[in-house]
């Protein structure tokens, strides 16, 4: 009876239903067939299996039941009234203020600037203060040193793995490349 | 807007210094990077400070360097090792940059949040009118995008520009340069060749805006109101007004 019911039910969500469908091999295929209007590959290969089977489904996983995702633990219940009904500016909310950036292309929020952008610029602003002088780099007094002098004075230190690791500095986020921005994935097409 | 007031020993004092310190950096260096409420909270303290120094420097405009530095009052609002340096520079430099403002001298650009464990959200705070004003290097970005792409400016762009340069000294002239720097610097344009030096930067050109503003329909349509029709105002006509009787 329940499996009907979920059979049925899915049955107006075609995409859904093809998904299932390989888990699927217990009920009569046929009349699913007459009513979808495109044949799945993955249906041809099923019948396929199960007429070369003497009429019986091959060997699956789970065969003939539905196995769907299940929780690990029960859902207390002081979690499950915080996710359903907590006042909602204490929920995530979607962003609904997303713009092109005139500069780039990018997507950005409608009233900031464009991070994409402003890297690029900062870096660029940062260059042009020290071509002007604004920004003097520390010299290093012992550059005319002798190659061999060097060796001798600096012979450099052993680095442990960690430590190798902890100088890439891969702890620091870096923000990521925005994607481009598309009329056809806005939700309401300005 | 999240608060200051977290610890309330000595508040009054701190913001105080964070201030004076905010201030100090942001002549120093013309634009500082700080969390929204640091900046909203400074840039009040800024303008006041920026307004009431330029005001003395022009009334002391005949005296030497030296006497202005001593007795421009409004100067005392920095600490006193940050005097001379800061002090110097708007006697020098921003009384020049900004002969003719009293006010709005510095401009807060909302940045997205920080990537940190706190997530504060993160502003710029700059000198308008500078060499390393970054909404102008921004706005000479996207003008040099639309030329590169053959399209024209539409009226937000143009609005900008025109707030942009209008105070600035030599602003058109400078701004027409930075849109040259920006083509080579953002796009890596060459323009001997007329072509780009990256694919990536060529493909990323293909993506145009919504040719609407641009020369569609909605070329215009800046400042009128989309909700509500609206006829120009008729224009002001010569209205002879009769001699009085009581004038000889
Ligand atoms: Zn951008």
């Amino acid at each position: 009876m329940s499996l009907a019911l979920r059979i049925g039910g899915s049955f107006s969500v075609p995409q859904a239903l093809l998904a299932m469908l390989p888990k699927l091999p217990a009920f009569p295929i046929n009349s699913i067939f007459h009513n979808s209007p495109a044949i799945d590959e993955r249906l041809e290969e099923l019948r396929e299996q199960i007429e070369n089977n003497h009429g019986r489904p091959p060997f699956m996983i789970d065969n003939g039941t539905i196995v769907k995702a299940a929780p690990k633990k029960k859902m207390s219940k002081r979690r499950h009234r915080t996710k359903l009904y907590t006042p909602g500016d204490k929920q995530i909310h979607p962003l609904n203020n997303i713009v092109r950036c005139p500069a780039c292309g990018h997507v950005k929020r409608s009233h900031f600037m464009c991070m994409n952008c402003f890297a690029e610029i900062r870096t660029f602003l940062k260059g042009k203060k020290r071509e002007n002088g604004l920004i003097k780099d520390a010299e290093n007094p012992q550059t005319n040193l002798d190659p061999v002098d060097e060796k001798l004075i600096y012979p450099g230190k052993y680095l442990k793995d960690d430590q190798i690791r902890l100088e890439e500095k891969k702890w620091i986020p870096v923000r990521e490349e925005p994607l481009m921005f598309d009329k056809k994935h806005l939700k309401h097409s300005k | 807007m999240p608060s200051l007031q977290k610890f309330h020993a000595n508040v009054a004092r701190h913001i105080k210094l964070m201030d004076k310190n905010l201030c100090a950096n942001l002549i120093r260096h013309e634009n500082i990077i700080t969390t929204r409420a640091k900046a909203k909270r400074a840039q009040s303290k800024i303008e006041k400070f920026l307004a009431d120094a330029i005001r003395n420097n022009k009334e002391l405009a005949d005296k030497d360097f030296e006497y202005r530095l001593e007795n421009n009052d409004a100067l005392n609002f920095l600490q006193p090792p940050d005097r001379k340096e800061v002090g110097s520079k708007i006697i020098n430099e921003l009384a020049q940059r900004y002969p003719g403002r009293s006010s709005g001298f510095t401009r807060i650009i909302k940045l997205e949040p920080r990537l940190g464990e706190d997530k504060a959200p993160m502003s710029v705070l700059e000198l308008v009118d500078s060499d390393y004003e970054i909404k102008f290097w921004y706005t000479a970005k996207i003008v040099a995008r639309l030329e590169l792409q053959n399209i024209p400016v539409d009226d937000l762009t143009k609005h900008n520009v025109h707030k942009l340069t209008k105070l600035r000294n030599d602003g058109e002239e400078s701004f027409r340069n930075a849109v040259e720097t920006a083509k080579l610097e953002f796009f890596k344009f060459n323009p001997e060749t007329g072509s780009f030096n990256d694919p990536e930067i060529e493909k990323n050109l293909q993506n145009k805006p919504n040719m609407a503003y641009h020369e569609g329909p909605l070329v215009g349509t800046l400042l009128k109101s989309k909700k509500f029709g609206t006829t120009p105002r008729p224009t002001r006509e010569t209205v002879e007004i009769p001699k009085s009787p009581f004038l000889s």
